[in-house]
């Protein structure tokens, strides 16, 4: 696994991991753009796409709709490079939230997940938020459900947070439990 | 490890390396005309092959190009040339594009009925200066040879 800058300073990071071809970043737009990707996504996810919430939205009309945020979505990020790193980190911050309640506990980091820009939206970034001007984005989805652990590629993104945070720990970035590290900063 | 933050140790093991993201995002607005119709016929192509049940290496088969093109056409970032669409047109039986033209049940734009409206007006009065000459040629009938030939 490597660390990788997404701008140039070390504000907000992402990870390549071992065997993959491109960073964690990178990756996602590229699925994001992907209509191939994106067309098999939504045919074997179909049933959640019909769930009352997404509004009786098509495939089809799914699958443009998730090319175009996401190219909304990464502009964003593009659009605030250009600021200075503590008004590109007090973007990022309001950009981010929490997971869930319950993950926060007897966590070191705060597993955070970004939105899309729109008000309903399926698309989803995960990050690792190290200090509070210090994030590691570690993977995206397009959640459809209410529930990381009811589907395979949310829970995937899941393992990716713990992946990262146990490569952390590994390289002695932070302390086993994880909990030190966090409290001093 | 007690002496550094996290987030020092963290910094001394960053890759020199930067994340692609905006060499894509780049490439994806500089294209961002075609792109937009690219993805859409793409979309077209792969929900019909699904619905027929048809391969990505069967098209390739039938289209005589490699199914790596193929597979690279339906992730919608091929800038397809008009030969290369009528040939999916024609293989998977569907329309990928459409032309709008006149008189096949478009509607003509204002403008245009505005500017024939002001040509039609302008011969018009010459045609009636010469009225009787022109009702001579209406009158006219040729006979059934003429017809026929």
């Amino acid at each position: 696994m490597e660390i990788v800058r997404i701008f140039d300073d070390d504000s907000i990071l992402t990870v390549q991991f071992d065997g993959h071809e491109t960073d964690a970043f990178t990756q996602i737009f590229i699925d994001w753009t992907n209509i191939e990707f994106l067309e098999d996504f939504f045919t074997k996810n179909e049933a959640d796409l019909k769930h009352e919430f997404w509004g009786g939205i098509s495939l089809e009309d799914a699958v443009i709709t998730t090319r175009n945020e996401a190219i909304e979505f990464y502009d964003y990020i593009k659009s605030i490079a250009d600021k200075t790193v503590n008004h590109r980190i007090s973007l990022f911050r309001k950009l981010f939230k929490p997971l869930t309640k319950v993950l926060l506990q007897n966590r070191a980091f705060e597993m955070k997940k970004a939105y899309g820009l729109r008000t309903k939206t399926w698309l989803r970034i995960y990050a690792l938020k190290i200090d509070d001007d210090m994030f590691i984005i570690t993977g995206g989805t397009l959640k459809l459900t209410d529930s990381m652990y009811k589907r395979e590629h949310t829970r995937e993104e899941l393992r990716k947070l713990e992946r990262c945070t146990d490569y952390l720990k590994e390289n002695s970035i932070i302390d086993k439990d994880g909990m030190l590290d966090y409290l001093e900063l | 490890m007690k002496n550094n933050t996290a987030k020092e140790r963290l910094q001394s093991i960053i890759s020199d390396r930067t994340s692609s993201w905006q060499d894509h995002l780049d490439w994806v607005n500089k294209n961002k005309a075609w792109l937009d119709k690219s993805t859409k016929i793409a979309l077209k192509i792969l929900r019909t092959l699904r619905e027929h049940s048809i391969s990505q290496k069967e098209l390739a088969d039938k289209l005589g190009v490699s199914p790596q093109y193929i597979n690279k056409v339906v992730q919608g970032n091929e800038n397809l040339s008009l030969e290369t669409i009528t040939k999916i047109e024609g293989v998977l039986g569907i329309s990928l594009i459409s032309i709008s033209s006149y008189g096949e049940g478009q509607s003509i734009p204002e403008q245009l009925l505005r500017n024939c409206s002001w040509v039609l007006k302008s011969i018009a009065k010459p045609i009636s200066s010469h009225k009787s000459e022109y009702h001579n040629h209406s009158t006219y009938e040729p006979d059934n040879e003429e017809i026929a030939a």
